[in-house]
Formats: structure tokens, sequence, C-alpha cells
């Protein structure tokens, strides 16, 4: 894996506010009115952004690499 | 810890409360936050204490032990705690995601009409319980796990006696030594019945959802065996009980609401509307329970560590605060979200699936059904207090239109379940 940093997005039109990923990321995501956003766009690799990504029970979001684009969650 | 109960709390686990808890359920919402002092017990019904609790990173889902849960649990989805919770779910919840649970849209579909057709065919009277709301879901979950519909009997009966496990103990002694040996009976069938449908799987995999299970693979990291047989047990029961209910609870809704009925009728797009209002107005998860596993407080309760916690989420999802008119059942209410698969990291793995059951169902009822009339004699809800639905429910009809049903397309899965 390289060093490019993460880049977090939720689709909200498919967020239902479960609030999975502010659980399983509580620094990276939060609730706002009722729907997940990113705390911050561009992160450094963590291992629980994945899992609150995967975990998503909507698939609402996505974590791509800030300078490739590929996408590393949820898988394709 | 829970050997008595005060009055209100009690009086949950009443049968004669059983077809209309809600009273019951404002008045502990108006107390709550609040300590049951005979029990230990802090009960949360506001809708914002109900949130804060679910997801509370002091709260454990573990409650092995605590006394709140009567019958002896096994570490499945339900009561494990991260990370091994995070692990199981993300392994298991690649089965559930909306991508492939879109796929089965036409197998669903088609399973509606094969049930409407059986009852077509009978008189103008129906149980909806054992002809349509219960065996809908046992299909679907059966072949998207790929158990053979001969089996189905034997699990409709295991999946039943195993709902008792997620019941609060509200009144000691209430689950008889029979219930706890019918659980443990259930229990030793399943486990018997997959571990030789994981067997058959790993030898030669299929397109069903134990295949996928058995090879979904994080990073090296696999489900074992046992981990394996109790997901399946959990999708099967929780996919089964829960969503038979959301069916019943619906149509009992449309039913009892006949401007509501022909709305959907009408607009058919409001299915899945339809669908959030019965999750939030009369949801077959009523309550769960939790575990402080450190220090916190709840508005000005002080809860500390080892207090068991009852969520009710059915109080909370009629929460004056935050639903207009919380007591009126209205499709098309567009409100903020409900409680009815929970929140946080527990959030119902299943509730796409669900969705969608839910919305195919619902819609195919206010559809097909010709002036159906609820015999309201008939009504009976099943005994358990956390999952709420009718056990027998008798509706007649003039007729049962099953062209009605719109059909999407041809299902590719159900081919190859069949296979």
């Amino acid at each position: 894996m390289d060093e490019e940093l993460w880049e977090l997005s939720v689709e909200r039109t498919h967020c239902q506010g479960s609030g999975v990923c502010v659980s399983l990321a509580p620094g990276h995501f939060t609730l706002r009115d009722g729907r997940a956003d990113p705390v911050q766009r561009l992160v450094e690799a963590e291992e629980a952004i994945l899992e609150a990504a995967e975990t998503c029970p909507m698939e609402a979001v996505f974590v791509r690499g800030s300078t490739s684009g590929r996408q590393l969650a949820p898988p394709e | 810890m829970t050997t008595s109960l005060s009055p209100d709390l009690a009086r949950l686990a009443d049968p004669a409360v059983r077809p209309d808890p809600y009273g019951v359920l404002r008045t502990l919402r108006e107390a709550s936050p609040y300590t049951d002092p005979a029990s230990g017990i802090v009960v949360v019904g506001r809708r914002s204490d109900c949130e804060a609790v679910l997801r509370n990173p002091k709260v454990s889902s573990d409650r092995q032990g605590s006394g709140i849960t009567t019958v002896p649990q096994m570490p499945n989805l339900m009561n494990l705690d991260a990370p091994d919770h995070t692990r199981l779910r993300r392994l298991a919840g690649k089965a559930f995601k909306p991508r492939l649970v879109q796929q089965w849209r036409p197998r669903i579909e088609e399973i509606v009409r094969e049930l409407l057709t059986d009852m077509a065919a009978g008189e103008n009277t129906a149980d909806l319980v054992s002809a349509f709301a219960y065996p809908l879901p046992v299909r679907v979950i059966c072949d998207m796990l790929g158990v053979p519909r001969e089996d189905h009997p034997v699990f409709e009966k295991w999946a039943r006696s195993i709902a008792y496990t997620v019941d609060p103990q509200l009144v000691p002694g209430r689950l008889s030594i029979e219930v706890v040996q019918e659980v443990e009976e259930a229990r030793a069938g399943f486990v018997g019945y997959f571990g030789r449908l994981i067997a058959e799987r790993r030898h030669t995999p299929r397109a069903d959802v134990l295949s996928e299970l058995i090879s979904a693979e994080e990073q090296g990291d696999q489900l074992t065996e046992s981990e394996l047989i109790i997901t399946c047990i959990l999708l099967l029961v929780a996919g089964h009980e829960t969503t038979a209910n959301l069916i019943l609870n619906g149509i009992l809704g449309l039913l009892r609401h006949p401007g509501q009925l022909r709305l959907l009728r009408e607009r058919p797009e409001l299915a899945e509307a339809a669908v959030e209002e019965v999750l939030r107005y009369d949801a077959p998860a009523q309550m769960i329970t939790r575990i402080a596993r450190e220090p916190f407080t709840i508005g000005d309760t002080p809860v500390t560590p080892g207090t068991p916690l009852l969520v009710l989420l059915a109080a909370a999802n009629r929460d004056p605060d935050v639903h207009r008119d919380p007591d009126t059942f209205d499709i098309s209410r567009g409100d903020p979200g409900h409680l009815g698969f929970a929140a946080g990291p527990h959030f119902c793995l299943g509730s796409v699936l669900a969705r969608l059951e839910g919305s195919i169902a619902l819609n195919a009822f206010a559809q097909a059904f010709v002036e159906p009339r609820l015999d309201a004699e008939s009504l009976r809800y099943r005994p358990h207090v956390a999952v709420r639905g009718p056990d027998r429910m008798r509706v007649s009809f003039e007729e049962i239109r099953v062209d009605a049903v719109r059909v999407t397309g041809t299902s590719e899965r159900s081919v190859a379940s069949r296979g």
C-alpha cells in the first residue's frame, strides 16, 4: 500500500442515519440532521474507516485513494 | 438482579396488554429515564435518550450473566461488542448489501404471487399469519441460505422457539422449563442441520448466501464453523419473525385505517413509506436490552457499570418531541426516521431485505385483495414481549386478484436455487 491519503464521502441520498459508521470510526464520521457526514474529507489511512464503510448497511460510505481515485471501500 | 419489578414495568409482560401496549409504553416513556426501584433496570423511552444509549460506546450488548435475559445465549451478532462484533458483521453483512438484496426482488415477487394464488384458490377467508406473512420471509431467507423447501416447516417451529432468547426478563419465572427446553432443542436442531448444509456447500458451492458466507473473507479472516452456524441461525430467526411481524402489523394498520389502505392502493409508490410508518407506529422490535460497561448519565439519571438498560424502541417511535400526532397511522407522514431497526453499531443487518420484503408484501396486499375485512375476533398475539406481532389474523375478502401484483422480471436466482 502506498502512503496516499484517503478521501471520505457519504452518499446522503442512500444514508439512513443508522450511525454504524459513527460507532465504528467515531473520529471520522458524525451525524448531522440525521445523516452521516465525514468529519474531514481527507484523512490518513486507518483500518476503522474501512470497517465503517464495509459495515454500512446502505453502502453509503465511500473511501477512495486521494490521488489515485481508486475505490477502497465498499468493494466494487 | 431482576428478581422483582415495579408494577408499570411488569405490565409490559401482561398478556392482556399485548393487543395494545402503547398506553403502558407512553406511561413508561413519560416517566423515563428512571431506575426501576424493584429491579434496578434503567428504563429508557424518550427518542433522544434511546438514541444516545444505543450509540454510546460505554454501553455493551454483552448481556450474558446480567440476569436481564432468562434464556442462556450463544455469542452472536446481537450480543457481541467490538471488535468481535465488527468482524462478524463485516463478514456476514456482505450478503445483505443493497446491490445483492435487490437481485432477490423478482424471487420475492414470485413467492408473493405463489402465496396469493394459494389463498385465492381457497375460501374467501384466510389466516394471513400462516398463509402469507410467515411463509414469505421463511421462503425468502431459506432460498437465500439454500435450504430446501421440504425442510421449511421444521424451521418455523425452531425459529419460533429461538425468538424467546431476545425477550427481557420482565416477570421472574415466566419462561418455563419447557420453553428453555424448546429453545435448547431448536438450537441443537439448527446446529446439526446447518452443520450438514455447510459441509455440503463447502464441497459444492451454489449461488446462495450460505456459499457466500463460507467464502466471505476479509484479509485472510473467515467465519469459523461455529460462527457460520450461529450466523445462519440468527439470520433465519431475525429474518423470519421480525419480517413476518412487519408485514402483519402493516396489514393490520391498513385494515384498521381504510383511508390509508385506499391511499396505498391508489399510490403504490407509497409502499416504501408505508413500511417506514409501520416500523414507527407498530414496530416488530419493541425493545432491546443493554448493559452499562462504564459509568454515564442519561439526563439526571446516573448509570453505574453492570446496570441493565431497557431501551423501549416502540415508546421512542411515538415520542411527540420527534413525531407530530405520534399515535396516528399515516403512511404519507414523511417524518424523521424511527428506531424500528435500532441505531448505532447493532443497527439491523437485514434492514434492506426487510424493507424490500415489507414493501412488496404490503403493496401486494393493497393491490390484490378486494374488499378485505379483518375478523377482529380472530386476532391473537404471540406471547413474546420484545418481538411483537399477531399469532392469528383472519381476513375475509371478495376476491384476490393475483394479476394486480406487478412482476418486475424473471429470477435468475430462483433458477439457480432450484438447480
